[in-house]
């Protein structure tokens, strides 16, 4: 399925654009608040897969709420399943078309597992100023 | 059969009465026209009259997003906007970056067109089916700026808008339309066409109905082939780290950098105009992509001065008219003008031709009264002159109301010998390169439909710059030796096929850096991704006869306004005052030089010798429901 | 103890991709003398002081396929005189596409 798991955020005004996308955080929030157990980890990728026979789909939602990355993307017109990051099965094709190398696929070491988590925290501070700004 | 990667459906908001409606369309409009700059073409012929006059309800503004956007085509986000022209009373298309289309599209509509004007400002709500004209009373007056993020407060982060700013709604001539706060459809006064419509903008809300393509392997294969093209075209990876202002120094050394009013063509600080400089010195902190994009090339700078600037540009032409065209060399300043005109809503290339005619003639003894309203002599270099002279164009105040009508007819209103020096031409600013010394540039400028501009029929190839230009002119001419300015050989075969080419990248999406100053793309690979998109088979040759179509389409619509071969001309200085290069060659268009070129190029077209399209030729493009105003026009003379 | 030399540290950028693969850095500092050069002198101290930098003049030509730029200005004469002094900084970069 060619629809992409990574959602940019962007406050124009700013230019600033944050994009967010799953780190399979060790605790799975999106796995444990899950009703029906249909989120699982895999056990090739190590990422979070949706196992789509078990999932509410747009009767739920819960993941949604519980990812703490904003990484899920959730949009019931176009595919009625939550999509999270699975690295495309292990080629991801987000990497082929960045060309300044700003996504790499990596072995993940404790070292880069450590500059994943920073990298999306400094990211989701930058995210949350910018809900803020537009609360009402 | 099924219609692919476009929905067919075109939204019409009439402001008048309030009627919103959907029109359908399907394969044949779209195997005829390609795509939005096509298809809108093809409306305009219909919905505008020649006596419609450009700020009166019965003008129609269209946006419409390209048949490859919204499919995994990359850099194909590019949008379309499409009016009849305040400042040059005729059809015009403006093209603009940002996330607007792609949007418009995800809500479920290919165009939208805005018929009418309202008597309140309003502003138009688009969530896929459900369509709203709301209030825009708390929006009226703001700058581009404040009006996005209020309208963000209440309608979410995953919208986006289309806004004109306080020069918009005061009519002024070059205000801009801006889509995603920094991406500008800046020329032509569409601003001024909403201003006069009373209509704020658009918002159009996340978006959730997407398109297929016919064939989606195969042309999931084909965007890996452009994505790749695209990583390994070493002047696209260098306008992505340096941005459009990376052409700076390319036309200075070619002494096509036009300085001081177009009375010089290259300059000693030159490189404070630059986007190479702009990362020397720190100014760039950040890159910016429209839709779908991975060049991205647009520029997020930064400035402590002038109270402390954050803002998106200056691109080449900014750099250029509003540095080295006024002697300005301080780029803090041009940030500044640069955020000022984004905010304000106006074209920067017409601001900074109509600025550098101030100073030129404030110099040759006119406008004496302007010391004392500026506070400061509007002389060469001086960026407070130009600064408040921005601000009193954006709000029509003082000189401001007389400039903000463009430079035609300022000159006019001040004394007919200043236009000698008001360099635009069928009342369009001319852009920044020097049309003396690039020839293929000089008749692409005068044959195109906006006036003498860069943003129709770009035929950047002609610098030679780069293997893949010297490749193209080759193609185009079987001469590689005529890459390269200051040569007259070719240059009707390199404008028509530019032109024909640019009307396809524009219709589907593409950004012109793709096709046609980088070479991601050519017509043979268009015909490819345009067949497995869309499922109607074309090939390198019929894809380019429908860019001629549209091409042609453009030019009866104008022939119908009045149009005649003695429009397809330069401004004054250009065809007039000499232009001396670095090496010490001097240049000219001649009306001897262009109406040789102009002469060949009509034979190619089969246009009449007063460039009217030939009843032959629009049989031969299907246009036969244009023939019977050619004939009128051939017969009227 | 204040720096009696005639040496100053002057920062050199090489700004474009195609460069940057031939010369091997983007960006370093160099030791020269203070004082006036002409362009031709100071592309062959650079060229000393930088390795694989003779290889980027050897296949472009000044003006044209590289550029030069010292103390914000773009010199295209090689006996242009430029004035080095403790804030100087130098580009050296190539064309990229515009418009």
């Amino acid at each position: 399925m060619l629809l992409s798991r990574i959602v940019v955020w962007k406050d124009k005004a700013r230019a600033t654009f944050i994009p967010m996308v799953c780190i399979s955080c060790p605790g799975m929030p999106c796995a444990r608040v899950c009703p029906t157990g249909a989120i699982v980890k895999d056990e090739k990728t190590g990422m979070p897969k949706v196992i789509e026979s078990k999932c509410l789909g747009a009767e739920c939602g819960k993941c949604v709420e519980a990812c703490p990355y904003h990484a899920i993307n959730f949009n019931p017109e176009v595919h009625a399943y939550p999509l999270i990051c699975d690295l495309c099965g292990g080629d991801p094709q987000c990497v082929k078309v960045c060309w300044p190398g700003a996504l790499r696929i990596v072995e993940l070491t404790k070292s880069f597992s450590k500059e994943r988590f920073l990298l999306a925290t400094q990211s989701l501070t930058k995210l949350n100023e910018v809900l803020k700004k537009f609360q009402r | 059969m099924k219609l692919y990667a476009v929905h067919g459906r075109i939204l019409h908001v009439n402001l008048s009465n309030g009627k919103i409606w959907v029109e359908k369309f399907g394969n044949d409009l779209l195997s005829m026209f390609i795509g939005s700059r096509g298809i809108m073409a093809r409306l305009y012929w219909d919905l505008v009259k020649p006596s419609t006059d450009p700020l009166a309800p019965d003008n129609v503004l269209m946006v419409g997003a390209g048949t490859f956007t919204g499919t995994p085509m990359p850099s194909a986000g590019r949008t379309i906007v499409t009016f009849k022209s305040p400042a040059t009373g005729r059809y015009f298309k403006s093209s603009v970056g940002g996330d607007f289309g792609l949007k418009l599209k995800m809500n479920g509509y290919d165009i939208i067109v805005i018929h009418g004007a309202s008597e309140e400002p309003v502003y138009i709500y688009i969530e896929g089916d459900h369509v709203e004209i709301r209030s825009a009373k708390h929006l009226w007056g703001l700058d581009v700026r404040s009006a996005h993020n209020e309208l963000i407060r209440r309608h979410g982060v995953h919208a986006d808008t289309l806004l004109i700013g306080p020069a918009g709604e005061k009519l002024v001539k070059y205000a801009s339309i801006n889509v995603s706060v920094y991406n500008v459809a800046a020329r032509g006064g569409g601003g001024a066409v909403l201003g006069s419509k009373k209509l704020k903008g658009i918002v159009v809300s996340k978006g959730t109905t997407s398109v297929e393509v016919a064939h989606p392997k195969r042309y999931y294969e084909l965007a890996m082939k452009v994505v790749r093209n695209i990583m390994n075209d070493e002047a696209l990876i260098a306008t992505a780290k340096f941005g459009t202002a990376s052409a700076t120094m390319g036309l200075d050394s070619t002494s096509t950098l036009p300085v001081y009013n177009f009375r010089k063509s290259y300059w000693e600080h030159a490189y404070k105009n630059s986007g190479e400089y702009y990362v020397e010195a720190g100014y760039l902190i950040g890159r910016v992509g429209c839709a779908q994009c991975i060049v991205s090339c647009h520029r997020h700078t930064k400035t402590n001065k002038f109270g402390g600037v954050d803002t998106v540009g200056p691109e080449y032409e900014t750099s250029n008219a509003l540095g080295g065209n006024i002697g300005n060399a301080d780029t803090d300043a041009l940030i500044k003008m640069n955020d000022l005109a984004n905010i304000y809503g106006l074209d920067t290339i017409s601001l900074g031709g109509v600025i550098a005619w101030v100073m030129e003639t404030y110099e040759r003894g006119y406008l004496k009264e302007l010391v004392k309203e500026l506070g400061t002599e509007p002389v060469w270099g001086n960026v407070e002159a130009a600064l408040k002279l921005i601000e009193k164009i954006a709000r029509r105040e003082g000189i401001g109301d007389l400039l903000a009508e463009g430079l035609s007819r300022a000159c006019r209103k001040v004394d007919p010998e200043t236009c000698k020096w008001a360099v635009e031409a069928n009342g369009l600013e001319h852009s920044r390169v020097d049309t003396r010394v690039a020839k293929a540039y000089a008749l692409a400028f005068a044959l195109n439909p906006r006036g003498p501009d860069h943003l129709h029929t770009e035929t950047f190839a002609e610098f030679g710059f780069s293997e893949g230009a010297k490749k193209l002119i080759e193609r185009i001419t079987g001469h590689r030796e005529w890459a390269g300015v200051g040569k007259v050989e070719g240059r009707p075969e390199i404008v028509k096929w530019h032109e024909e080419m640019y009307a396809i990248t524009d219709s589907v999406g593409f950004c012109a850096f793709i096709t046609t100053a980088g070479f991601a793309v050519d017509e043979y690979l268009m015909s490819e991704l345009f067949t497995a998109a869309t499922g109607i088979e074309k090939d390198a040759k019929t894809i380019m006869t429908d860019g001629e179509r549209i091409v042609t389409l453009e030019r009866i619509i104008q022939v119908r306004e009045g149009r005649r071969r003695i429009h397809d001309t330069l401004p004054w200085r250009i065809m007039n005052e000499k232009i001396k290069t670095r090496d010490g060659k001097e240049y000219v268009v001649s009306a001897k030089e262009l109406n040789t070129m102009l002469d060949k190029y009509y034979e190619l077209r089969k246009w009449s010798k007063n460039g009217i399209p030939l009843p032959d030729k629009l049989k031969e493009l299907k246009l036969e429901f244009t023939i019977p105003e050619a004939l009128k026009a051939l017969q009227s003379g | 103890m204040r720096n009696l030399s005639n040496n100053i540290r002057i920062k050199v950028k090489v700004l474009s991709d195609p460069l940057i693969r031939i010369v091997g850095i983007e960006e370093t500092d160099i030791v020269v003398n203070k004082g006036r050069f002409s362009l031709n002198e100071l592309i062959n101290t650079l060229k000393s002081l930088i390795p694989n930098l003779e290889k980027v003049f050897q296949t472009r030509r000044l003006g044209r396929e590289v550029f030069i730029a010292v103390n914000g200005q773009v010199i295209y004469d090689l006996n242009k005189v430029v004035e080095l002094g403790g804030e100087s900084r130098i580009s050296i970069f190539t064309l990229g596409a515009g418009g």
